[in-house]
């Protein structure tokens, strides 16, 4: 397949919405992650083909988790990098948002600020694996957007994390 | 004697004659001063109207605008009537009875100037009269005690000790007329006179049925001087 | 004969000393101290205001019940039931029975009356006494308004009573804006809300499309800055209370704004930008102009507040490892540490009387909300829950409120108050969820 014939795929499977907001969860009522219409949605394409967005969310891996109160990127987190940076660079037809997210364990500003630092280290470790810094941008959500709703540290460490999001109109 | 020392004698007895009364609890009579003006009228104005409002219940209303009409008196006082836009408050005279001063107001410049004189201490009592024991002491402690209620009391309030006087009668009831702040240290006149409405609330609360003293030593306590020295009330 | 006279005028002088010491002797005045007390609400009594003429039944009794509710709401004052009046009031002019208002222990009497005009208008006229004093306290006032005002009017008298009493300026004539939240935790649908300090007149600012997070009052209460992701981002909204109308303040876009805060003339504001993952504070003119950066370290910089005086702004700061409190001059410079306990410190807000900072602290897994002095001293916690955070003050610097959030699947955040001794601490009542209060001034 050729990179339009993607694009064009791209386009017509999911529509234009998600190519001109990148806040799937400020949209009302349609904030569920497995129903936000973002391109990682696994039902969106087939998940056995290896250029689609559901194989890079489900067998890549489109997210990294973090330690409390950290930012920097743990082993696991840069093999999963790793393999995101090779599959981008296979499938320049996408742009990237990087979303970082905290647990509720902290207060809403700093949170805030915390989240965009494990978004940026994601942008850089991408950026050092070679992807254009202009596919990438980042978005801090703090703790407005917890995966995991439980009070526990079993919720709280999914929570930590930073989602690689798939968007149309990446540069090739 | 020649003249020059009799002069001399005669302004020493005079001086120590005034500060015997002052001790006693007399006071030249005071003048009825202008209440202050704090806040500055903006006609036209809803914010200022407001604080006109302020400015009328902080303030005694002037002997002089006592007989007008409210609006007469507002007029005369600030000028002109406040734009009633928005809200207008406006003083309201007291009804019924003729107003009855503060006793608070007033009073603070009073104990202001008494304690730059230095208030000469009571003598001490003719031993004909009982004194009060210790234990007749600390009755009379705790029993103001319960109505003195720090929790109104502003942080600065809190600050401020205040001396209150009162006159009792025989049965043990404090006279409410009597009852005035001869001295307070700590914070300014506007916290002082808070601090003695609580104080003054509290000794004729707890004195309405009358406080358990001796009647045989009534001249002893006839005057008594309470401090309110709130230090260990204050917020941690 | 001056002799004479001078003799005749020492013997007068002399006899009245004699007099004056005789007298003092027997009434010297018993000295005793008292250094205790009790602190308790104090006992009021607020029979209906009388109607002054037909239709104002309802409006009478209404104003009535808020100002008693303002003042119970304090912690203050208690409420003596009218069950237990002894004497009824029956004209605002008629002189008070203060022997029945002692015998209930009421020590003190808010009488009114409210008269409705046929254009619309109410008037609300009151007195206060004090009961075992049997006098006055300050003069009458009376405030005239609009029907649709009268919530405000009856605050107003609530405000100049509690004024009167603890010398105080009150707070009740003020609004909150805060975060109306609905939804599952993972899917929170915020927008913004205004509303009397104590719940009535919920209004709605924004809609639910966009996340909005902590909103801040200029120092008029006419203007609310906040944080929105219209954009997708996190950036800085402008909005004018009256017309509800918004503008996003100058920004490229993309760039990461949060956290603003007015300065105290309302002309500046400062905020945080992220920036590679940076975070910090700047500010600009809220007219709009050219951004000054006021921190520039590696660490978290955020939650930025000015000193009501303009001079000094406080902050949150990671630079040492943990979140800690720092104070800097406002056009930015050398900062000073004042934060020094255990644990880890957040979102300072100046007290409005400029004596306190009010903070978020996390210990141990608990969170409190806590204030100190301005230079770190005497630190003391208010609060301990699983989630307290986002102190605001009241206009008169007294209570606080802030945002308390349940643990759990089915967590949710609501509006908290405690005074700055620590008492009184109540749940401000919304319809639903809500977060990130902030307090209005007084209103004019």
């Amino acid at each position: 397949m050729t990179h339009p014939i993607k694009a064009l795929l791209l386009i017509a499977s999911l529509g234009l919405a998600a190519c001109t907001s990148p806040d799937r969860f400020g949209g009302g009522n349609s904030v569920d992650l497995n129903n936000s219409g973002g391109l990682n949605d696994p039902n969106a394409m087939g998940a056995g083909d290896a250029t689609s967005p559901s194989y890079f969310s489900s067998t890549i891996g489109d997210r990294v988790l973090f330690a409390v109160d950290e930012s920097t990127l743990s082993p696991e987190a840069r093999q999963i990098l790793t393999g995101q940076a090779s599959w981008l660079n296979q499938n320049t037809a996408y742009a990237i948002l990087v979303e970082g997210h905290a647990d509720e364990q902290g207060t809403r500003e700093y949170n805030l600020a915390l989240s965009a630092k494990r978004a940026s280290a994601v942008q850089q470790f991408l950026v050092a694996q070679g992807i254009a810094g202009n596919r990438i941008r980042t978005v801090p959500y703090g703790k407005e957007r917890p995966l995991e709703i439980c009070s526990e540290e079993s919720c709280y460490a999914k929570n930590r994390r930073a989602v690689t999001v798939l968007q149309a109109g990446g540069t090739s | 004697m020649t003249r020059a020392p009799r002069m001399i004698l005669c302004i020493v007895i005079t001086g120590w004659a005034c500060s015997a009364a002052f001790a006693q609890g007399y006071r030249p009579p005071r003048n009825a001063g202008l209440p202050e003006l704090r806040h500055a009228a903006r006609p036209s104005n809803d914010l200022a109207t407001y604080w006109v409002g302020f400015l009328f219940l902080n303030a005694p209303v002037p002997q002089y605008l006592a007989g007008f009409p409210p609006v007469i008196a507002m007029w005369l006082f600030l000028g002109a009537p406040p734009d009633p836009k928005v809200f207008t408050p406006m003083a309201i005279t007291p009804g019924a009875g003729a107003r009855e001063p503060d006793p608070a107001s007033g009073e603070i410049g009073q104990a202001v100037d008494d304690a730059l004189q230095g208030r000469t201490p009571g003598p001490v009592p003719a031993p004909e009269t009982p004194s009060l024991t210790r234990a007749q002491q600390d009755r009379l402690r705790l029993a103001v005690l319960p109505c003195w209620n720090a929790g109104v009391l502003d942080s600065e309030a809190l600050m401020t000790t205040v001396v209150v006087a009162v006159s009792m009668h025989r049965d043990g009831r404090p006279e409410p007329g009597s009852l005035r702040l001869v001295g307070f240290s700590g914070g300014s006149d506007a916290a002082a006179r808070r601090a003695f409405e609580a104080a003054r609330r509290a000794i004729l609360r707890c004195g309405a049925n009358g406080y358990d003293l001796p009647i045989e030593a009534y001249e002893r306590w006839r005057e008594i001087e309470m401090t309110f020295n709130p230090e260990s009330m204050r917020i941690e | 004969m001056t002799r004479l006279v001078n003799l005749v005028l020492s013997l007068m002088l002399a006899a009245t000393l004699v007099g004056l010491t005789g007298a003092a002797r027997a009434q010297g005045p018993l000295r005793i101290e008292i250094t205790e007390g009790v602190i308790e609400p104090l006992p009021f009594a607020a029979p209906a205001f009388l109607p002054e003429n037909a239709g104002a039944e309802t409006l009478a009794v209404q104003i009535t019940q808020v100002i008693a509710d303002d003042l119970v709401g304090t912690g203050l004052f208690r409420e003596i039931p009218a069950g237990a009046f002894i004497s009824t009031v029956t004209s605002f002019s008629s002189p008070v029975q203060y022997s029945d208002w002692k015998a209930i222990n009421a020590q003190a009497l808010i009488t009114g009356a409210v008269g409705v005009t046929s254009d619309g208008r109410v008037t609300v006229k009151f007195r206060l006494f004090d009961v075992f004093a049997e006098n006055q306290l300050g003069d009458g006032l009376q405030f005239a308004g609009t029907t649709a005002s009268w919530r405000r009017m009856a605050h107003k008298v609530a405000d100049a009573i509690y004024q009167r009493i603890t010398g105080e300026g009150g707070y009740f004539d003020s609004r909150v804006v805060f975060v109306s939240e609905t939804g599952p935790k993972n899917a929170r649908r915020k927008r913004l809300a205004i509303m009397d300090y104590d719940g009535a007149n919920v209004q709605f600012l924004t809609d639910s499309s966009s996340i909005v997070l902590a909103p801040r009052f200029s120092p008029t209460g006419d203007r609310v800055l906040y944080t929105s992701y219209e954009t997708g981002f996190p950036q800085i909204y402008l909005l004018d209370v009256e017309t509800v109308g918004t503008r996003s303040l100058g920004q490229q876009t993309g760039t990461l704004t949060f956290a603003p805060r007015f300065s105290p003339d309302g002309s500046t504001v400062v905020y945080s930008v992220s920036q590679g993952g940076n975070s910090d504070i700047y500010r600009m003119p809220v007219q709009g102009g050219p951004e000054t950066r006021l921190t520039s370290t590696p660490s978290i910089e955020t939650a930025p507040s000015f000193s009501p005086d303009g001079g000094s702004i406080v902050f949150e700061s990671d630079r040492s490892g943990t979140q800690q409190l720092y104070v800097m001059p406002a056009s930015g410079g050398e900062a000073t540490r004042i934060s020094f306990g255990a644990g880890r410190y957040g979102t300072p807000v100046w007290s409005p009387r400029g004596d306190l900072i009010a903070f978020t602290k996390q210990n141990k897994g608990r969170f409190h909300i806590g204030v100190m002095r301005v230079d770190g001293s005497e630190e003391r916690l208010l609060t301990a829950s699983f989630l307290d955070e986002g102190p605001t003050w009241s206009p008169n610097g007294r209570v606080i409120m802030f945002t308390r959030e349940s643990q759990g699947a089915s967590g949710a955040p609501s509006l908290y108050s405690v005074d700055i001794s620590g008492r009184n601490l109540r749940r401000v009542p919304t319809e639903g969820a809500a977060s990130d209060p902030a307090w209005s001034p007084l209103l004019p």
